[in-house]
């Protein structure tokens, strides 16, 4: 590394103004400089689902499962309810026999801008980051559950025992996402992990994060095979996310209570609550 | 004064747990001069080809040592053993001195691509170092000095930057 910065740094035999002009065109400078301009720009991560792609394949929530390391309960503790599912699906069935429709919902955590579960946190062990993720420090949480009450959707999920896995699957447990102990909350992260990556490949080619790298980057827009999940920044007016978020079709789950939520839903008829 | 003895021993155990302070030191497969090499005008991305690319600065592979090794080269007796893993085709089993705790995401090309950080601001003088690096003497970042370097340099310290 020495020897790279030392011949990087050699002082230049072209004049000032040449040594101005080398270093603006210079990759390095130009990158930090398209770097500061993104810094500048807020981002704020959201997520459209489109209800009428949705074929209820449940490969979200698989993905979801495998990528974030999330313990399986067991069929008794499931069927008490405490099974954890931080992308779950519900089912909600329209109609009367004959006439009978499947509404498939995917239900991720809705990162909400007005975030009813970090207002009644009382040791701060969520909070909404730069970024606008609802993030959970789950060292922090001392598992009082308040934020299991307070979400309207009921996307937090408490450990009620020790985390344990399949043998199979413990051989398989991802190392980018921490493993979480009994008593503590756990939820949803938006796959913050990959953004994180994907952040730094885009780095090292001297690029920014651009919203092809992150239109499928969490696992459940990435497994999704009906491409009815998509991930981006909602601040970006040119994004993906944006466009369809603009769409007549639009709408959030339980806008009455304006907790403003970062994961749109799509449907041609809104949704009947 | 019986129950803070006993906090500070408890305490004292967590950390050592956490950080692997005071885990039985391990012996490296070959004694590995870090100094001896440096002099010989090596750079520490030369082996540790990660540092500026990946996560991991990374040890490097059995291949690179046989770039100058593949032949006698000095007079330490560890130095034939190079060959003899190579013969084998094996690759050198070093011990791991240290690991980022489970919960903690730390990337050497950040620190180093990206905010140009010397290597010896965490590792210290490996210049100095002719003995392999024993798990008492790594010298462990707690997060108290990750956040005071963070902020000096203006850097987030948003949680979900460093953490899993």
């Amino acid at each position: 590394m020495t020897e790279r910065s030392a011949n990087f740094e050699k002082p230049s035999r072209r004049g000032v103004l040449g040594a101005i002009l080398g270093a603006l065109s210079s990759p390095i400078v130009l990158s930090r400089r398209l770097f500061a301009a993104a810094a500048r720009r807020k981002i704020k991560w959201g997520m459209v689902i489109d209800l009428d792609k949705c074929t209820g394949c449940r490969g979200c929530a698989a993905a979801c499962r495998a990528e974030n390391n999330i313990a399986t309960a067991g069929p008794e503790r499931a069927e008490e309810g405490r099974g954890i599912y931080w992308m779950d699906l519900l089912t909600v069935e329209e109609g009367e026999y004959p006439n009978l429709r499947s509404q498939f919902i995917p239900t991720p955590c809705n990162h909400c801008e007005n975030a009813p579960c970090v207002k009644v946190c009382p040791v701060g062990a969520t909070y909404i980051n730069e970024e606008g993720i609802v993030a959970q420090i789950w060292a922090r949480c001392i598992g009082c559950r308040y934020c299991t009450t307070a979400c309207p959707y009921t996307r937090r999920y408490f450990n009620w025992q020790a985390p344990s896995w399949p043998e199979e699957d413990r051989q398989r447990l991802n190392p980018d996402v921490a493993t979480r102990p009994k008593g503590v909350v756990e939820k949803c992260t938006f796959c913050h992990h990959r953004i994180r990556a994907a952040r730094e490949s885009a780095r090292a080619e001297g690029r920014l994060l651009s919203d092809a790298d992150v239109r499928k980057l969490p696992a459940c827009a990435q497994s999704c095979p009906a491409e009815a999940i998509v991930f981006g920044d909602l601040n970006d007016p040119e994004s993906e996310v944006s466009r369809l978020a603009a769409s007549p079709r639009a709408f959030r789950l339980q806008e009455e209570l304006g907790t403003h939520p970062k994961v749109v839903y799509l449907r041609e008829a809104k949704w009947r609550e | 004064m019986i129950v803070v003895g006993m906090a500070a021993l408890t305490s004292a155990a967590v950390v050592a747990q956490m950080t692997g302070r005071g885990a039985s030191d391990v012996t490296q497969p070959l004694a590995f001069n870090h100094k001896r090499h440096i002099e010989e005008g090596m750079s520490c991305l030369d082996c540790h080809k990660g540092a500026d690319q990946r996560a991991e600065a990374g040890f490097p592979p059995i291949r690179s040592c046989l770039l100058c090794h593949s032949e006698a080269k000095g007079t330490h007796p560890d130095e034939p053993k190079i060959r003899e893993f190579a013969e084998r085709k094996e690759s050198i089993p070093w011990i791991r001195v240290n690991r980022m705790p489970g919960h903690v995401y730390f990337s050497h090309a950040a620190h180093v691509a990206y905010a140009k950080m010397d290597c010896r601001e965490c590792h210290g003088e490996m210049k100095d170092r002719t003995e392999p690096v024993t798990r008492s003497q790594v010298d462990h970042l707690n997060m108290n000095r990750c956040m005071a370097c963070h902020d000096s340099k203006g850097v987030s310290t948003d949680c979900l930057r460093c953490h899993k």
